[in-house]
């Protein structure tokens, strides 16, 4: 699905990512984690179009992104950025809506009403409906961006469409981290593709089946999760002394 | 919550106000002309009665004084408005007004540029486009500085508010220099049109005026109404839109033209007048909300509503003589500007 072919970006002759070469097959989880600095948002961004990239190529489905007509892509391919411009007091029911802005097959406007209510429902934000946007909590909006990324990316057929989220968990609270991956795990289940930047590293473990690693701009380590997460290599990464142990006779590991 | 009674409830409100201001402001002045005279005057011209029996000189007070006034005025509210919604817009900051940010006084820059210089300006342009210099001079003065204060006030992706007020700033500085140059090399009767630029008015209203402005306003209104979902989904931040297949940098251009065409053409026929763009868009989303499909033609139409009362407002206090409009949209806006700045300078005072 996802071909990132020995990319390179530099800002001001300072290396932001070096030589990233990963491959992204359909119906892959992945989370990317890696210290403060290593490059995990640039590389986000790089593979979503975002940025211009100094060297090498993305190719999405076979075809290099840049090549891509921007409608198009939006409709494969949905992004949840850390950014929060929004100052004007749009209701919670309009910005899911904008979710649905780039979407060639839209149904009638009460199908188009109905589908982001249910969303908004599956992010526990049934009551918030009209409520006005800028007046909510830092979880509360995060979760009215992340039902806006996820009406984008709402469809019959997954197997040709990929979410990329970036650190989609931050400012939620436990339950609402532990909904969240599984509503993004029965997405995966039906086809989607997710590229995720995590911080936490035990939801990384738990939720994801590949596992790109970055520190320094370069990529440590990229494989499935089980291979990839080793003591050795946490400790290395992160320079602090940590443990991995197998929890109540389960297969994924803990870290603490 | 705004439901749909609310928002048929302001549209309605805003016409019938409008219209009234409208007639209100055809029938004042130092020739007072009763609303009877005013109805059949107009439904004369347009062929309804064959004879009529009011004093001729109302008829031509009427027609070639008050009306192109009075719609010039709508014309000007309706275009500053609208450009202040959506530099709104486009700096994602409800403190913007092409006044601050210097957008109206490059656009005054260049109307008087095209004045000192209509000769050799006569000498490049179409003959055709002989009328239009001055105009265009504007258009082309604001442009300018809109796409100055845009790039200055960007930090890394983000407009900040200090450095747009700042870039504002030096950018009034500039064209006040520029003016002020051009004051001291112009002639008599060329610093007289100069002087009403800093405080504007609607003196300068006859058909032609009427009808280029209706041209320069009408056409941006009706391009930035079509662009109304886009500016929405714009609202969300430069990545968000991107990721959401808008064509981000085009749309930004889109923006910064029709508002300094809309801005460029009220400052080249009535001067500066400050604080409608600011106002109007805030007054409207507080009723109607932000969404563009609906901010849009609000803001047009309270503009013009503003500024016609401002007029009214202007030619009433010190009857005969009247007042700069500037002096009555900046004795409005200005309070209006200190309640916004306190209410932000909570708001962000308690951590937001």
């Amino acid at each position: 699905m996802l071909k990132v072919k020995s990319i390179f970006f530099k800002v001001r002759n300072k290396i932001i990512l070096d030589d990233i070469s990963i491959n992204v097959e359909s119906g892959d989880m992945i989370s990317i984690i890696g210290p403060n600095g290593s490059g995990k948002t640039t590389m986000l961004k790089a593979i979503s179009n975002e940025i211009p990239i100094t060297k090498g190529e993305v190719l999405f489905h076979n075809k290099n992104i840049l090549n891509w007509d921007i409608n198009s892509l939006a409709n494969k391919k949905a992004v949840l950025s850390q950014s929060n411009n929004l100052v004007f007091p749009f209701s919670v029911i309009d910005i899911v809506k904008m979710g649905r802005f780039p979407i060639k097959n839209k149904g009638n406007q009460i199908q188009e009403e109905n589908l982001c209510r249910k969303i908004l429902e599956i992010f526990d934000l049934g009551d918030y409906i009209n409520q006005n946007y800028i007046t909510l909590s830092g979880g509360e909006k995060q979760r009215v961006q992340l039902a806006r990324v996820v009406a984008q990316i709402w469809s019959d057929d997954y197997s040709n469409k990929l979410l990329i989220l970036d650190e989609p968990t931050s400012y939620l609270d436990i339950k609402h981290q532990y909904s969240l991956f599984s509503f993004l795990k029965n997405l995966n289940e039906k086809g989607l593709t997710i590229m995720m930047v995590l911080h936490d590293l035990n939801h990384a473990i738990a939720n994801s089946n590949k596992i790109v690693v970055l520190k320094n701009s370069k990529l440590i380590s990229y494989g499935e999760t089980k291979e990839v997460i080793t003591e050795k290599l946490i400790n290395k990464v992160f320079e602090i002394d940590l443990k991995l142990i197998n929890y109540n006779g389960k297969d994924t590991p803990i870290i603490f | 919550m705004i439901n749909n009674f609310k928002i048929r409830l302001f549209f309605l409100s805003m016409i019938i106000i409008l219209f009234i201001l409208l007639i209100v402001g055809i029938s004042f002045g130092p020739v007072s002309i009763s609303f009877y005279d005013i109805f059949i005057i107009i439904f004369h011209k347009l062929g309804f009665f064959e004879k009529i029996s009011v004093p001729e000189i109302n008829e031509i007070v009427l027609l070639n004084i008050r009306l192109p006034r009075v719609i010039l005025g709508a014309l000007v509210g309706l275009a500053l408005g609208t450009s202040g919604a959506i530099l709104q817009g486009l700096f994602r900051n409800p403190l913007v007004d092409p006044g601050f940010i210097g957008v109206s006084s490059g656009a005054a820059v260049g109307a008087m540029f095209a004045i000192l210089f209509t000769q050799f300006l006569q000498l490049i342009f179409w003959s055709v486009l002989v009328p239009f210099i001055l105009p265009i001079m504007a258009i082309i003065g604001s442009f300018i500085t809109t796409i100055l204060v845009y790039k200055m006030s960007k930090v890394s992706g983000k407009t900040n508010i200090m450095t747009m007020l700042l870039s504002g700033i030096a950018v009034n500085a500039i064209s006040g220099s520029v003016i002020g140059l051009f004051v001291s090399i112009s002639s008599d009767v060329q610093l007289r049109s100069f002087t009403f630029w800093t405080l504007g008015g609607l003196d300068n209203a006859d058909w032609l005026v009427v009808f280029l402005t209706s041209i320069f306003v009408f056409v941006p209104l009706v391009i930035v109404f079509k662009m109304r979902d886009e500016l929405d989904i714009f609202m969300l931040g430069d990545s968000e839109a991107h990721h959401l297949g808008l064509n981000v940098e085009s749309l930004k251009k889109k923006i910064i033209l029709m508002s300094s065409v809309m801005v460029g053409i009220s400052v080249s026929f009535c001067g500066m007048i400050g604080f409608v763009g600011l106002v109007t868009p805030h007054l409207v989303r507080l009723f109607i909300g932000p969404k563009h499909k609906l901010l849009i033609p609000g803001a047009a139409l309270l503009g013009a509503i503003i500024l016609s009362l401002s007029d009214l407002i202007a030619k009433s206090i010190i009857a005969p003589a009247q007042l700069p409009l500037g002096v009555i949209t900046s004795a409005i806006g200005a309070p209006f500007f200190i309640w916004l700045i306190i209410n932000q300078k909570k708001r962000f005072s308690y951590g937001e």
